[in-house]
């Protein structure tokens, strides 16, 4: 594995929140602020309703944006810029997979039906660092 | 005092430097952090004019945004959400956003004193404006998902 991928599978482990980006159905852009995590690869995950206006955006267009460490950039912490495509998940497997305590704030187990995941399966990612003119880029396992 | 949602929001963008703006080619979204001067709810920003969301904006002036901290709860999570367009100023409007921006991030406002690398950067650069058509006031500690949209004054609209 090299370096660079490392160093993303290395920033995405903590849960953070992210700024996550989705086209509506009538072509604009939109964001949002969610917790995601990695877990031991690129893939991202984060858990939402069912009901919301982001999975009825990512079943439209599967093309989303992710903002990772960004929300300060004065602390010149280096971030990432993560292009993919999600899918809103409600398989067993899913479900179990990435339940937590701290959902059961929101949801009533990992049976609920309003209970989803989201998975980012990412095609390119930029690890930018404040003061680096140009970012480390990944895609797709190739790393220049 | 407890303040409305209205107040909440201007004074959430005053005391707040940075926004994840998000753009779109027509087909992807594309979100990248600036440093932003606001004026009621107007939001001012600077970017080169080669970087991915100034050529997106060229194309499709559609903006969307978030400011928010970095916060480790959900339950904590205060912040702006704004639908709206953005669009490249220059002259008055140009010069009245460099006064803002330079009053929020004086290394910009003396730019007569500036590191060398940072007025080479600055000549660069053009500037933009962010004119909400939709705000919207996110306070999860008043319940998860909580959110208030925000009247925008007619004369913050279309400036």
């Amino acid at each position: 594995m090299s370096d660079v991928k490392q160093r993303i599978i290395e920033m995405l482990q903590p849960s953070q929140l992210a700024s996550f980006a989705t086209i509506t159905a009538d072509g604009k852009p939109w964001v949002r602020y969610v917790f995601c995590e990695g877990k031991g690869d690129v893939i991202i995950r984060f858990a939402t309703f069912g009901h919301s206006r982001k999975v009825t955006q990512i079943r439209n267009n599967p093309e989303v944006h992710l903002t990772c460490g960004a929300a300060a950039p004065a602390d010149m912490k280096p971030y990432l810029q993560i292009q993919g495509r999600a899918e809103f998940c409600t398989d067993t497997a899913e479900r179990n997979g990435f339940w937590k305590e701290s959902l059961a704030h929101y949801f009533k187990g990992p049976d609920d039906p309003n209970y989803g995941v989201v998975v980012v399966t990412p095609y390119r990612i930029e690890l930018c660092s404040p003061g680096v003119p140009e970012p480390y880029v990944w895609v797709d396992g190739l790393e220049r | 005092m407890k303040m409305k949602p209205f107040s909440k929001a201007r004074h959430y963008l005053q005391m707040h430097n940075v926004a994840t703006l998000a753009t779109s080619d027509g087909r992807s979204p594309w979100a990248a952090a600036v440093f932003y001067a606001s004026e009621g709810h107007i939001l001012y920003f600077l970017s080169s004019p080669s970087s991915r969301h100034s050529l997106n904006l060229a194309q499709n002036p559609q903006v969307a945004v978030t400011i928010q901290e970095d916060y480790s709860d959900w339950l904590d999570i205060k912040g702006i959400q704004i639908e709206g367009v953005a669009s490249e100023i220059s002259g008055d409007e140009e010069q009245r956003a460099r006064t803002l921006y330079g009053r929020k991030f004086p290394v910009i406002g003396m730019v007569a004193q500036a590191p060398a690398a940072i007025v080479k950067a600055l000549a660069k650069v053009r500037w933009y404006k962010i004119v909400p058509q939709r705000m919207y006031f996110i306070d999860n500690s008043l319940g998860l998902g909580n959110r208030d949209e925000i009247a925008i004054p007619l004369s913050d609209n279309g400036r």
